[in-house]
């Protein structure tokens, strides 16, 4: 064993100076043992509300008719879980680690780590309790509400990425290695992204500051983005694209090129690969978002630009799996006995499957298919649970015996541990690959006389059920496997020691301006002016200060993310031609508003798309292709990304609001086959009618024409008149008495559904006597 | 004339034009600046993930932790 000793003089941020010059110095693993409980935690967590709605998939009546368990509220829970609160707590045990030991000192503030843990614990938990309730601005994977949004800027930038680059530039270790690149990217990118996508206009906070009260609390946290339509479209899944780019990748490859080397014991196969990696990776992948928008309302210019860089992606991506892989050189005869290089070598494998897959999916023609199917999921799952999910047990199992200061308890529950995880993984993507092409492939099937062969959507579903359950098997199986690995973690922390050793560390302080090689220095005085340049070039001096500054190294990042961000964006919100206006187009009533809220707020979105693509076999299904301008008025768009069940784009007016009603107080009465859920709660609770005016009052704030329904309360008389008028329509049509139905949000949901892809089919006058009524 | 009109007036494809020529340059550019660094120096920065655990002791008491890691990487006794 090491020297050891206990750190008497630390003076607050592990350091003391020694009389040889030497610095001392113990890093801080107690943030690092916080970090990676949580993970352990919020891991199983994740995957236990995966397995509930697989289950709801297959059974939909295990959403038991309660509000907080259905699958629309459920599903984003599920995600945030996985992404932030799983591989977020992850990837911030694998930084606090990694980074002390790269920089050669403790993390700058022991207070901002801790402001950092704790806060990032508490959106956790805010995100675990506004979910279910149906508190989300439906941006998938950018579902929670403004002010946990402002919670994340400051828990993200300020707490960790300060504490982060102060540690940087108070490192004793001159070089910053690569690793600590991948960590500088994703936490500027993060950042930017986070900011630009969630600008928002919070509705109670308008109406607070104009009246002086809140209707209610719900109305507090509600917010409307400052984008509509498509241009919310570009950004949110420049966001979501780049959430995987850069919190589900970058970060990660920062773990694989600390902890594989770690874990093999040799060096990466190639750092010179690392670095072209690296700065490919940062400016390609930030481009790549609107490949998530094929043959929607996007410009193609925008749709294009996103297909061509990923497959550009394709080379980075592969560049870094290899690179991973044959770090393992001459060490793969411990793959067959190491379980933690066994979890490294599969998440690195599925990480090349994945970056594989990813560009394939992007090209258009493929897309065509895969759009909107299972096939999407599966992608996202292989990525997840193979590479996160096992770079991060990889990771676990590596550091925590090492930080309890103990060795693993049990080698064979390690290695069962990756057994279920691999068969569940296994299971869960084959199963979906199946069901997602499936899909695809009836979506678009036409019979011998030209017709749809399967005009019922419905037939589209049942016939995946087989493979919804063999979902739910793989997933028990990875949950499984997750709770084995828990419960051999925590046999380990209990044979740490009674008190924890804390190691004194020794460097000498980084020294004070650039090292020049003098090899270098010759051949620079041995030049003309113009070739001191150009050799200072070619010796990589720029590049060599670059990595030695980490606020310069920064900025650079910045200026890669930024280039693609700026050229996508700029040319979508200034040149008008990209979202050509429709006259007939115009805002939502007060109360279609009001239940188009309803509908965000319990995530319809997450099995509904609302985009009708140009393709023979949409159109025949569901009308007219969606254009860009009839979306000038959604904030936020709801286009979505899967259909679970069909589009509903031009639902207005294809059934009547009685069939609505019985839907949604039972799908199976209209429908025996449906896996829709039940909503009974929407057939019971009440409008409040005291919010309509604040949230068009809002809209109109954001630039909806409004006209008179922003004066004297006109936008709540309008709303209680349409929700007279519906349900009174509704009692005519066999449904209940009006008296018991004109203030239930069903009827708001009513009001917006039937208003759906209408605009269109209107006339000029028809549409301006509705604007005048 | 506003940002909005100026913007309309350029052809889209400038944008992105601009940029992937920007990318080619930095890229190449990073290119050869890697693949013309000295052997030392890329096993020196490789290397320091393995050298980070290290205890660089005072001249008093020169030890270094690679016995530790050798007895720390041990696991399992079930």
């Amino acid at each position: 064993m090491a020297e050891t000793a206990q750190a008497t003089a630390d003076n607050g941020a592990g350091n003391h100076q020694d009389t040889n010059g030497l610095e001392a110095f113990v890093y801080d693993d107690k943030i690092v043992r916080q970090f990676a409980w949580a993970t352990v935690i919020w891991g199983i967590v994740a995957f236990l509300v995966g397995v509930i709605i697989a289950i709801q998939l297959a059974y939909p009546e295990a959403g038991f008719g309660i509000s907080f368990l259905s699958f629309g509220r459920l599903r984003p829970l599920h995600t945030n879980a996985a992404i932030f609160a799983f591989a977020g707590n992850g990837i911030f045990a694998a930084i606090y680690y990694s980074t002390q030991r790269l920089c050669k000192c403790r993390m700058y503030s022991d207070l901002l780590s801790k402001l950092h843990f704790w806060g990032w614990q508490l959106i956790i938990v805010s995100a675990a309790l506004t979910l279910p309730l149906g508190i989300t601005q439906s941006k998938e994977y950018a579902e929670l509400e403004w002010p946990i949004d402002i919670a994340i800027a400051v828990v993200w930038l300020v707490f960790f990425g300060g504490n982060f680059l102060m540690t940087l530039i108070h490192r004793r270790e001159r070089h910053i290695y690569v690793a600590l690149w991948f960590y500088i990217a994703t936490i500027v990118t993060v950042t930017m992204l986070h900011v630009f996508n969630n600008l928002w206009l919070p509705a109670g906070l308008v109406y607070l500051f104009q009246h002086g009260e809140m209707p209610s609390a719900e109305l507090a946290l509600k917010s409307y983005p400052i984008y509509a339509g498509v241009q919310d479209a570009l950004m949110q899944w420049w966001y979501g694209h780049n959430a995987v780019a850069f919190f589900l990748t970058t970060p990660f490859l920062g773990l694989m090129y600390y902890y594989l080397p770690k874990a093999a014991e040799r060096p990466v196969f190639s750092y010179k690969l690392s670095i072209i990696h690296f700065w490919s990776l940062v400016f390609i992948y930030i481009w790549a978002g609107p490949h998530h928008l094929h043959y929607t309302a996007l410009p193609e210019w925008a749709s294009t630009l996103g297909m061509v860089f990923s497959v550009m992606l394709w080379m980075p991506s592969w560049g870094g799996m290899i690179n991973g892989l044959l770090t393992l050189r001459g060490a793969w005869d411990r793959v067959a006995s190491d379980p933690i290089l066994k979890f490294f070598v599969v998440g690195v494998t599925f990480y090349g499957m994945s970056t594989f897959e990813g560009p394939l999916l992007s090209v258009k023609a493929v897309n065509s298919l895969s759009h909107y199917t299972d096939w999407t999921i599966a992608h996202v799952h292989s990525g997840t649970l193979g590479w996160n999910g096992f770079m991060t047990f990889g990771m676990l199992y590596w550091m925590m015996p090492r930080l309890f200061q103990t060795k693993l308890w049990s080698k064979k529950l390690c290695a069962m541990h990756f057994w279920f995880g691999t068969i569940g993984m296994v299971l869960y993507i084959l199963a979906i690959y199946s069901a997602g092409i499936t899909q695809g492939l009836m979506w678009r099937a036409f019979d011998e006389s030209g017709r749809l062969t399967y005009p019922a959507f419905i037939e589209t579903v049942t016939v995946l059920l087989p493979m919804y359950w063999i979902r739910v098997v793989g997933g028990l199986l990875y949950l499984t496997g997750a709770l084995i690995g828990a419960y051999n973690l925590f046999r380990t922390w209990k044979t740490r020691p009674e008190k924890y050793e804390e190691v004194v560390h020794y460097a000498p302080a980084l020294s004070k301006g650039p090292i020049v090689d003098p090899k270098g220095k010759e051949r620079l005085h041995a030049n003309t002016a113009l070739g001191v340049a150009g050799d200072k070039v070619l010796q990589g001096n720029w590049h060599r200060a670059l990595e030695r500054k980490p606020v310069k190294f920064t900025f650079w990042v910045i200026v890669a993310v930024a280039i693609g961000s700026l050229v996508e964006a700029i040319p979508m919100f200034l040149v008008s031609s990209n979202v050509p206006t429709i006259s007939t187009v115009e805002p939502y009533t007060p109360l279609e508003l009001a239940g188009r809220d309803i509908y965000v707020s319990e995530g319809c979105y997450n099995c509904h798309s609302q985009m009708i693509r140009p393709f023979l076999w949409e159109t025949m299904r569901y009308g007219e292709y969606s254009k860009p301008g009839e979306f000038v008025y959604d904030r936020p768009f709801q286009w979505g990304s899967r259909r679970i069940g069909p589009d509903l784009a031009r639902e207005g007016g294809l059934r009547d609001h009685n069939w609505h009603y019985r839907h949604f107080k039972n799908p199976k009465d209209v429908n025996d086959k449906s896996i829709m859920p039940r909503y009974p709660w929407l057939l019971e609770n009440t409008i409040n009618f005291d919010e309509i005016q604040p949230r068009v009052d809002s809209m109109a704030l954001l630039g909806a024409p409004y006209g008179e329904l922003l004066l004297d309360n006109n936008a709540v008389k309008h709303a209680q008149e349409q929700a007279f008028d519906i349900a009174y329509e509704l009692q005519e049509l066999g449904g209940p008495s009006y008296e018991e139905t004109m203030d239930k949000k069903v009827i708001a949901l009513i009001a917006y559904l039937q208003r759906l892809g209408t605009d269109i089919k209107k006339s000029e006058p028809e549409a301006a006597a509705a604007g005048g009524e | 004339m506003s940002m909005s009109e100026i913007v309309s007036f350029l052809d889209l494809s400038v944008f992105p034009s601009v940029a992937l020529v920007f990318f080619l340059f930095a890229f190449f550019a990073v290119l050869v600046w890697a693949l013309t660094r000295s052997k030392q120096e890329i096993e020196d920065a490789a290397n320091i993930v393995l050298n980070d655990d290290e205890v660089v002791a005072p001249r008093h008491s020169i030890q270094n932790n690679t016995a530790a890691r050798s007895e720390g990487e041990g696991v399992s006794h079930v």
